[in-house]
């Protein structure tokens, strides 16, 4: 009743088109009023909520630090002129908005003010050879140390032989030193590289995601380099920053390219078969708009917008095209006005089917799935709308001359053979599948996240190379030590570290960094210090003695010594001291009732070295092993397993809602994308070595522009105009995403190709699966 | 007599010149591997007393510096340019890496520099002058490094021409004092 009021009355049709369009612009307004993120990290696809909190807590502070950080390297031959621009840079950077921080100078100042506050705590923060040596009793081992310190030519610095007459506290600012990093005139030189090499740490002051610190950053460096390649010093560089701002070049790079040529070759094409232009501009509309809204949505929703979900929103242009095709082909056949009455239970059927298979993604957990769901269920439905409303209006003065290749394109259809009643086809098929099936069902599905790598090979070098020199912390893997408090995690700490060290001594381990190296529990405080007074009591006088100062001197130290072990050093105390800042990264944040703390190891770890780590979690209450990139892996091997499941659910759907309206003549409009995509994956598995997420998600959108043909194809009984208009749309599905096979993004080739294969099927088997004109 | 005098009168106008680097350069040299014998005298200010070591030094060009003490323990020490590493009898026991402490780093550096009259070396650490008698000089290095002014003062070396004897000064008014003896080419 109210749709057959609203076709027979124009002005409503004016009002409910023009009040759409309004509300498009409002929403685009909305959400373009500040620029968009555009995400290009791969890993804000993938989920974190299977974890335990405190894992994705820990997670997201290793990334977050992680991701912020960028490290510049200047190298030259003329020391001097390096300092200076090392200053020059360091202060440049300083200046902007978009840095936190920069590290580049430790002063003798900083490094005094870092001695003072661990000074009176040197008999709890022993170093690892003063307290193994106490340990064992070796008592002789501290006293020859202490007076080889002191005949020791090149020994200087603080001898307090009445306060510190074993010398602990130097060794242990020795010991706190060993890095890959040299303080030369306070700048942080490099130790592992032959040319002379200074550091500068920088802290990002946000996402380096957004494109605006990417340009205000990467201009300023840019600029910098040019200087400096005058006058012959070397600028390398290692961060996420650079790595976002290369995918992101990448991706527009693309676009303009890949994205361009296809654009320009749809145009072409569409002027060929229409020989008009304002059929073109028709089509372009409804598209621009499902775009335009769904970007908006999106952006709305999520607040960012993945590379993915564009990429795979340019697929809709295929998808949303069948609509405004459908209509303009009809409309060469009736009146503008009667148009849309004859062909709305077709456009209905084909916006439902496309939309439940979309909508099917919502439900994963999954972020970037989530996304994709939005992004096209939103485009898909607001084009159609745009064709349902506007249309009408838009073509009532079109001129509907015939097409040529409406002809052409229904006789090659007519030559097709029909399954149905040619048994060599039905044959050929089946052998085709059953082969196909094979190759599925011994194929290799890959999951790892590596392959998904996008960063051009220069800057994998360049971040290599700065991970060897500086002895490479290692960010994927880690174990996480969790306890009510952090001295209980501190305890923990100790109690692992013993194997720790035996795996580093047997070569298993490169070396590794716990926050119980710098701050001991106060447990193990308490330790130190009756160890040292063992130490006291069994050397102190014969020392004394060797120096020849007078017995009063003993008694002097017993009683610093007991004046300086009074307190011991709590975390609370040691987290305002100077020297904390460079142990944050091991605290994860705390919650209300759990601490944890991250012990981190240097280098590439091998199998041996993950078992290891893996059993060693294994055998003690709190501490986890934690591998990120192996988390990840899993978890695209659990949403690839997801993803098969969404295809299935997504053609059980489709199949159930079809099956009303077309009973036993479904097979016709369900087979063709289905057996497309089995030809297409057994293709892809021969191909690409396997497959993975990335491959399954593209199925959905052949199966969704496959129903929109079989759907079209049933309703309008064949029409040649209808075979046209899902012609063309597969081949713009083909132009605008196929293309993107020859793309240099893993996810974007691996998205195309799938495309490209897909639809090539479904156009070939869609006619096959027709009945026999009678 | 009235030769003497005027001698005596103008010999230090006449043969006492400033000294630089270059000059020090030409003047000064040790072999490229020597042995030797030293004593040392380290002054601690704050408990007024003086520890004094003797013992002998071995420089192996290019190699590295034995600095064996004899007396009153005793002690070895093998010093690279790239660490330290201390003997007692057949033990190494301790292994300090050289540039885990800037300070031993730097004062590594100048012992090697010194030892082997490395002056354009000292040249970037140091603000030199001093006094040339004949053979005999003896030259003052101040540090004009903000790293190193932190624990030295300043560094005395005396040589005729070869170098007899370094003294040391640390800001906390510490002082080493080495003496050589029988320097000898290797």
């Amino acid at each position: 009743m109210m749709s057959k009021f609203f076709f027979e009355h124009d002005s409503l049709k004016q009002v409910a088109a023009i009040s759409w369009l309004l509300l498009i612009l409002l929403v685009v307004f909305f959400a373009f009023k500040t620029p968009p993120t555009i995400d290009s990290n791969i890993m804000a696809l993938l989920p974190l909520s299977e974890q335990q909190p405190i894992v994705q807590k820990a997670t997201t502070t290793i990334t977050e630090n992680f991701s912020k950080r960028l490290i510049l390297v200047l190298s030259g031959n003329d020391e001097q002129q390096l300092h200076t621009e090392v200053e020059a840079l360091a202060n440049h950077l300083q200046q902007m908005p978009d840095i936190a921080e920069v590290e580049w100078k430790i002063t003798p100042q900083d490094r005094d003010r870092a001695q003072q506050e661990r000074y009176p705590y040197r008999f709890m923060l022993l170093d690892k050879y003063s307290r193994e040596q106490l340990l064992s009793a070796d008592f002789d081992a501290l006293y020859h140390r202490a007076l080889m310190q002191l005949y020791n030519p090149i020994s200087v610095g603080k001898k307090a032989l009445i306060e510190d007459p074993f010398g602990l506290s130097n060794a242990i600012s020795t010991n706190q030193h060993q890095s890959a990093i040299l303080v030369i005139d306070s700048l942080l030189k490099i130790k592992n590289l032959q040319q002379p090499s200074y550091l500068l740490l920088v802290t990002l002051a946000a996402d380096p995601f957004l494109s605006t610190l990417q340009t205000n950053v990467l201009t300023m460096l840019d600029d910098r380099q040019s200087i400096l390649t005058q006058l012959d010093i070397d600028l390398t560089m290692s961060g996420m920053l650079l790595h976002a701002a290369a995918g992101e070049r990448q991706a527009k790079h693309e676009i303009s390219t890949i994205g361009l040529s296809s654009l320009l070759a749809i145009l072409l094409i569409m002027l060929w078969v229409f020989r008009q232009f304002k059929p073109l501009l028709l089509l372009l509309f409804p598209i621009l708009i499902g775009c335009l809204s769904a970007t908006a949505i999106t952006i709305l929703v999520f607040d960012r917008i993945h590379l993915v979900t564009l990429a795979f929103g340019a697929g809709l242009v295929g998808v949303s095209v069948d609509y405004a095709l459908h209509f303009l082909c009809e409309r060469h056949l009736s009146p503008a006005k009667t148009v849309l009455k004859k062909i709305m239970p077709g456009l209905i059927l084909g916006l439902f089917s496309s939309v439940m298979a979309y909508a099917v993604q919502i439900v994963a957990p999954f972020p970037g799935l989530q996304q994709m769901a939005v992004f096209s269920v939103v485009g898909l439905s607001a084009s159609w709308l745009t064709v349902v409303l506007w249309f009408p209006l838009l073509t009532n003065t079109f001129n509907a001359r015939p097409l040529l290749a409406t002809q052409t394109l229904d006789r090659l259809r007519q030559s097709f053979p029909r399954a149905e009643h040619s048994p060599l086809l039905l044959g050929a098929l089946i052998i085709a599948v059953m082969f196909s099936l094979s190759i599925l069902w011994s194929g290799n599905s890959v999951d790892d996240i590596r392959l998904l790598q996008t960063s051009p090979a220069n800057l994998l070098a360049e971040d290599k190379k700065i991970q060897t020199a500086l002895g490479g912390n290692n960010s994927a893997q880690f174990l996480l030590v969790s306890a009510d408090d952090l001295e209980q995690c501190l305890q923990k700490e100790e109690q692992i570290t013993k194997r720790l060290d035996t795996l580093q001594a047997e070569g298993i381990l490169d070396g590794y960094q716990a926050l119980s190296q710098a701050l001991p529990s106060l447990n193990r405080q308490a330790e130190n210090v009756k160890l040292v007074q063992q130490l006291y009591d069994q050397q102190l006088s014969a020392f004394y003695h060797h120096l020849k100062l007078s017995k009063n001197s003993v008694t002097t130290a017993q009683q610093h010594f007991k004046q300086s072990t009074s307190t011991l050093l709590s975390p609370d105390v040691w987290q305002q001291q100077y020297a904390s800042k460079a142990w944050q990264n091991f605290i994860v944040p705390p919650t209300a009732n759990t601490a944890a703390t991250m012990i981190r190891f240097t280098g590439i770890l091998n199998d041996k070295a993950k078992q290891a780590l893996a059993s060693l979690a294994d055998d003690h209450v709190g501490i986890l092993y934690i591998d990120r990139i192996d988390t990840i892996s899993k978890l695209m091997s659990k949403y690839r397993i997801e993803g098969i499941d969404l295809v299935l659910k997504a053609y059980l759907c489709v199949w159930l809602i079809l099956f009303f309206r077309y009973k036993s003549q479904v097979w016709r409009i369900i087979l063709p994308p289905l057996l497309a995509s089995i030809f297409t994956l057994s293709i892809l598995m021969t191909l690409e070595q396997g497959v993975n997420l990335f491959h399954w998600l593209a199925l959905i959108l052949v199966l969704g522009i496959g129903l929109d043909m079989g759907i079209f194809l049933t309703e309008t009984k064949e029409s040649a105009y209808t075979w046209l208009a899902v012609s063309l749309s597969s081949l713009t599905s083909i132009l605008a995403f196929g293309l993107l096979s020859l793309s240099d993004t893993p996810v974007l080739h691996h998205f195309g190709l799938t495309v490209l294969l897909g639809l090539i099927f479904v156009w070939l088997l869609a006619p096959m699966m027709r009945k026999v004109p009678t | 007599m009235s030769r003497l005098f005027w001698a005596l009168l103008f010999f230090p106008v006449i043969s006492y010149a400033d000294l630089d680097f270059e000059q020090l350069g030409k003047l000064a040299k040790t072999p490229p591997s020597f042995t030797g014998n030293f004593i040392q005298e380290k002054y601690f200010k704050t408990l007024d007393a003086t520890l004094i070591s003797s013992g002998t030094l071995r420089y192996q060009h290019d190699e590295a510096l034995y600095w064996q003490t004899l007396e009153p323990i005793q002690n070895e020490l093998m010093m690279t340019t790239e660490g330290v590493i201390n003997r007692q009898g057949q033990q190494e026991f301790v292994h300090s890496e050289i540039n885990s402490s800037p300070a031993i780093k730097i004062i590594n550096e100048i012992f090697f520099a010194v030892l082997t009259t490395e002056w354009q070396k000292l040249a970037t650490f140091f603000k030199l002058s001093g006094q040339l008698n004949g053979q005999i000089w003896s030259a003052e290095l101040v540090p004009s490094n903000q790293d190193i002014s932190q624990f030295i003062a300043k560094i005395t070396l005396q040589g005729s021409p070869q170098l007899n004897e370094i003294v040391l000064y640390e800001f906390n008014g510490n002082k080493t004092i080495i003496h050589f003896d029988n320097l000898k080419a290797l």
